[in-house]
């Protein structure tokens, strides 16, 4: 009866390194078309799981007539992480519509044997979308706004790409950033530089700005303005960094012997609503001694306010001294830890902040580092399950 | 010894000395002494004639003498003649006192003086010396009758050594290099032994001993070094420094005082994203550099640059105050062509900027199986079988890409019954949610639809975040009545794209 826990786990670690992946980068491509136009093209495969596998690759949809893959059959091994294939693409001379025309350029694993019963297997494939624009007669422009974290007071910068895809040049583009809080309410506005763009070309824009609104989640909507045109492009940004803090901690009508009661009070600066947010408490003295842990209760904390949260301490057989406090706010799938120095004396208790420690995030690993994480787990389970087995049997 | 003839004069002489002959009687044999003596009054007419009865021989002057106690400008000159004479004759000096060979003052004793004595007849008071002059005195004896020829003897008043040119290096000075005196002296006195004399000081405080070190007449020479061990950032240096030659120094004088500057953070080595690398998919780069140094071994920090620009002008990610050698995106960047550069502050100032790097990043579709293949094992006709009870368990898509993927699914006939081939509800597929909101329910087949050996979409933009990128394949399969009994199989493929 003991083995079957053990067995279990091996089935589960086995089956959970069964897995099949496969990738490609880019995952789609750009090109301006131009009359006649010869490009090779590079893709990346990607063997996430390094396994060996083989593969077709092909290409599809209306531009597939004027692609040649050069290696139309590829072959990855369990060492690769990765293999560089690429495409020749020969354009004609014209395509009649103007605007988008796509190909897609599929990477086919080629699937092993099926096993008995009935049985349906699956194989993986991934495609990469060649994207030929046709200028657009006259003006026409297309816009991808960048945004980046920005700091509360702190200039910054957001860019805008603006790439010319009509047949005239643009003789001045510009673009207009709006910035939005979560409810669309409107609360800045920053303007880019202008430049003259050449048709077919690409230009980046920069408005500079320096956001003195409160931290928390908004979004940007820029629009280009071009010789009376205009087109947008919105994307979600942040300023500063989401996390609670604990404002300050206290501990009113104390008797040593007595509960006492921790008010803890945690801040939101940020610009919504955190919900169901609580703290772990433990008070530990300077030997790491644990004398309670404590669970507090839930509380919505409203955008840029603050919640007090309470915390017990049953001081029954606590002898006055200085003791440590940790408390971890948990929200969101986030976690800010506080320490403080509390002093525990007859009638009260005062705390004072120590230090900030903050989960330290765990470094990446690439996949076959897992792997072999994975297999030395394996081995050393089997080598305990041998052991096991052994033992067993001697002691029939 | 002469014997003069007086016409007219009454004479008179004592005979002193031996080996003499006198005139009047021829005699030269035996001991005389004359005594006489010569009046000559005052209306006295006729010539006073010379004519040597005995041979009355020159004095001969000796090297005269210039002494000085300092040969200095600080001592008198004092001038010592010093004449022989055969004749045992005294002797009276005429002189002369020469300045850089020109005459000065001259005279004459008023005396006669032993021959063959050195006499101090004439000196030069020190107010008259100057630095580097040429003294010489010049003399001349008199025995009475005859002169001596004229002797020189020179001396040079000595100039103490100068130092005409100092100079410390380098004009920066940082803690990783020594600080430099050089120092030029010069004396005109050829032949001094000239010496130089330093003593650093540390913030008002000696450092180490005094150097001291000889050097050649005129020639820069780097005369003492302060090891950079001795001194700190911040620290004020100075040097206080002198020459000697032997019989004097210089003033002592002090060299401008330098503040030890603070050393820069050396360049920034990048290490990832590497450069240029083209097929970049990781949208929350960890950019990680080599740590740079720092010879005052200051705590430094790092600012990192991100920018669209070649040149990372108007940077999206201008982050300071860095303490790791790594520095991680913390938002999704969009697909382009990144440049990045960092350079390391000491808190006192940066260090240079890097090289610029770029990346280019580019959107990438990846999937995942976390199982290849359902088994519903030996199926008796009219059996039906799903996997939505997990048994057996659905296919789990992934998606390990970088940007949200659509999904299609295609199969090769599973049945051989020909009521049951493809695109019947014998063998048929769903998506269900794994993990909520992984991917868009209305745009997606979520309830059951025949499989097809041409693809068929079945999960509409499928998220690409970690904690909601995960979907299930449910399969349904139904045996048809006139479906034998042997395995079968199906080879299906999920085809993923970009949404």
């Amino acid at each position: 009866m003991k083995l079957k826990p053990i067995l279990l786990i091996i089935v589960i670690i086995i089956l959970a390194n069964q897995t099949y992946a496969l990738g490609i980068a880019p995952s789609h491509s750009d090109v301006i078309f131009e009359p006649g136009l010869e490009k090779t093209i590079q893709l990346k495969v990607i063997n996430n799981d390094y396994k060996n596998f083989d593969a077709v690759v092909y290409a599809e949809r209306a531009l597939a007539e004027y692609i040649t893959i050069e290696n139309p059959t590829i072959s990855l091994s369990k060492d690769q992480d990765s293999k560089i294939i690429s495409y020749k693409l020969n354009l004609p001379k014209s395509l009649e519509k103007q605007g988008l025309h796509e190909a897609s350029i599929v990477v086919r694993e080629i699937p092993k044997e099926t096993k008995g019963g009935t049985t349906i297997t699956a194989s993986l494939a991934v495609a990469s979308k060649l994207n030929v624009m046709v200028p657009y007669n006259g003006k026409y422009a297309e816009i991808k706004l960048f945004v980046t974290n920005f700091k509360q007071n702190q200039e910054s910068n957001f860019a805008v790409e603006v790439i010319n895809l009509g047949t005239e040049n643009i003789l001045e583009a510009y673009a207009i950033i709006n910035i939005y809080d979560p409810l669309n309410n409107k609360l800045a506005a920053t303007t880019s530089n202008k430049v003259q763009i050449n048709s077919k070309d690409k230009e980046i824009l920069i408005a500079k700005w320096t956001p003195e609104i409160g931290l928390g989640n908004y979004h940007a909507v820029a629009t280009l303005m071009y010789d009376g045109l205009n087109t947008k492009d919105e994307k979600p940004f942040t300023i500063g960094i989401f996390e609670l803090d604990i404002a300050s901690i206290s501990v009113n009508n104390f008797k040593l012997g007595g509960i006492a009661k921790f008010d803890i009070l945690v801040e939101n600066n940020w610009n919504e609503e955190i919900p169901n947010v609580f703290a772990e408490t433990s008070v530990k003295d300077d030997k790491e001694k644990v004398y309670t842990q404590f669970k507090t209760a839930s509380a919505d904390i409203p955008a840029f306010g603050s919640q007090e949260l309470n915390a017990y301490w049953d001081t029954a057989k606590v002898i006055p001294g200085s003791y440590k406090l940790d408390i971890v706010l948990n929200y969101l799938g986030q976690k800010t830890e506080k320490i403080f120095d509390i002093m525990v004396e007859y009638d009260k208790i005062t705390a004072s902040l120590v230090g900030k420690a903050i989960a330290v995030e765990e470094e990446e690993k690439p996949a076959v580092l897992k792997s072999i994480y994975i297999l030395i787990f394996l081995v050393v389970i089997l080598v305990i399950f041998n052991i096991f087995i052994y033992f067993k049997k001697v002691r029939k | 010894m002469k014997i003069k003839t007086f016409v007219g004069i009454n004479l008179t002489i004592n005979y002193l000395q031996e080996n003499v002959t006198r005139k009047d009687t021829g005699s030269t044999s035996g001991a005389y002494t004359i005594n006489g003596s010569i009046e000559i009054p005052d209306n006295a007419t006729g010539m006073l004639e010379d004519y040597a009865a005995m041979d009355n021989l020159a004095p001969e002057m000796q090297t005269p003498r210039i002494y000085s106690e300092t040969n200095k400008t600080s001592s008198d000159l004092l001038g010592y003649c010093n004449a022989t004479d055969e004749d045992l004759d005294n002797v009276s000096y005429y002189w002369k006192w020469y300045v850089n060979d020109v005459g000065n003052i001259s005279g004459a004793t008023s005396e006669n003086y032993t021959q063959g004595k050195e006499r101090n007849i004439a000196n030069i008071s020190s107010g008259n010396l100057s630095m580097g002059d040429k003294w010489t005195l010049s003399c001349l004896a008199n025995d009475g009758t005859l002169n001596s020829s004229w002797l020189n003897s020179s001396l040079n008043i000595k100039s103490p050594p100068t130092i005409i040119a100092n100079a410390t290096s380098p004009a920066i000075v940082y803690t990783n290099t020594d600080w430099m005196l050089n120092l030029t002296v010069s004396d005109p006195d050829d032949g001094d032994v000239l010496t130089t004399y330093t003593q650093f000081y540390v913030n008002g405080s000696a450092s180490g001993l005094m150097h001291s070190l000889n050097v050649t007449n005129g020639t820069n020479t780097n005369v003492a070094n302060l090891s950079s061990t001795s001194f700190f950032k911040g620290a004020n240096l100075t040097a206080e420094f002198w020459a000697g030659d032997e019989t004097e120094n210089t003033t002592k004088y002090n060299a401008t005082e330098v503040t030890v500057s603070n050393s820069l953070p050396s360049q920034v080595i990048l290490s990832y994203p590497e450069n240029n690398d083209s097929f970049f998919t990781n949208r929350t780069p960890k950019y990680n550099w080599a740590t740079s140094t720092d010879v005052d071994n200051d705590a430094l920090t790092y600012q990192i640059l991100v920018s669209l620009n070649p040149d990372v002008s108007s940077p999206l990610t201008n982050e300071t105050g860095i303490s790791n050698t790594y520095y991680i995106q913390p938002s999704e960047l969009d697909f382009a062509t990144y440049y990045w550069r960092v350079r390391a502050n000491d808190s006192d100032n940066y260090g240079t900027w890097s090289d610029i790097w770029n990346f280019t990043l580019v959107p990438s579709v990846s999937i995942k199986l976390t199982q290849n293949s359902i088994n519903f094992g030996t199926m008796a006709q009219f059996e039906v079988n799903d996997t939505t009870n997990n048994q057996p368990a659905p296919f789990k898509l992934e998606n390990d890409g970088n940007t949200e993927a659509n999904v299609s699914v295609n199969s090769s006939s599973l049945w051989v019954s020909a009521s049951a081939q493809l695109n019947t509800s014998y063998y048929q597929f769903k998506a269900d949610n794994s993990e909520a909101n992984s991917f868009n329910w209305l745009n997606s087949q979520t309830t059951w639809a025949n499989m097809s050996d041409i693809s068929k979409s079945i999960i509409n933009t499928l998220n690409h975040t970690d904690s909601n990128d995960l979907a299930e394949i449910d399969i349904r399969v139904e045996v048809a009545s006139d479906e034998p009994p042997l395995s079968k199989s199906a080879s299906l493929i999920f085809e993923a794209g970009e949404s």
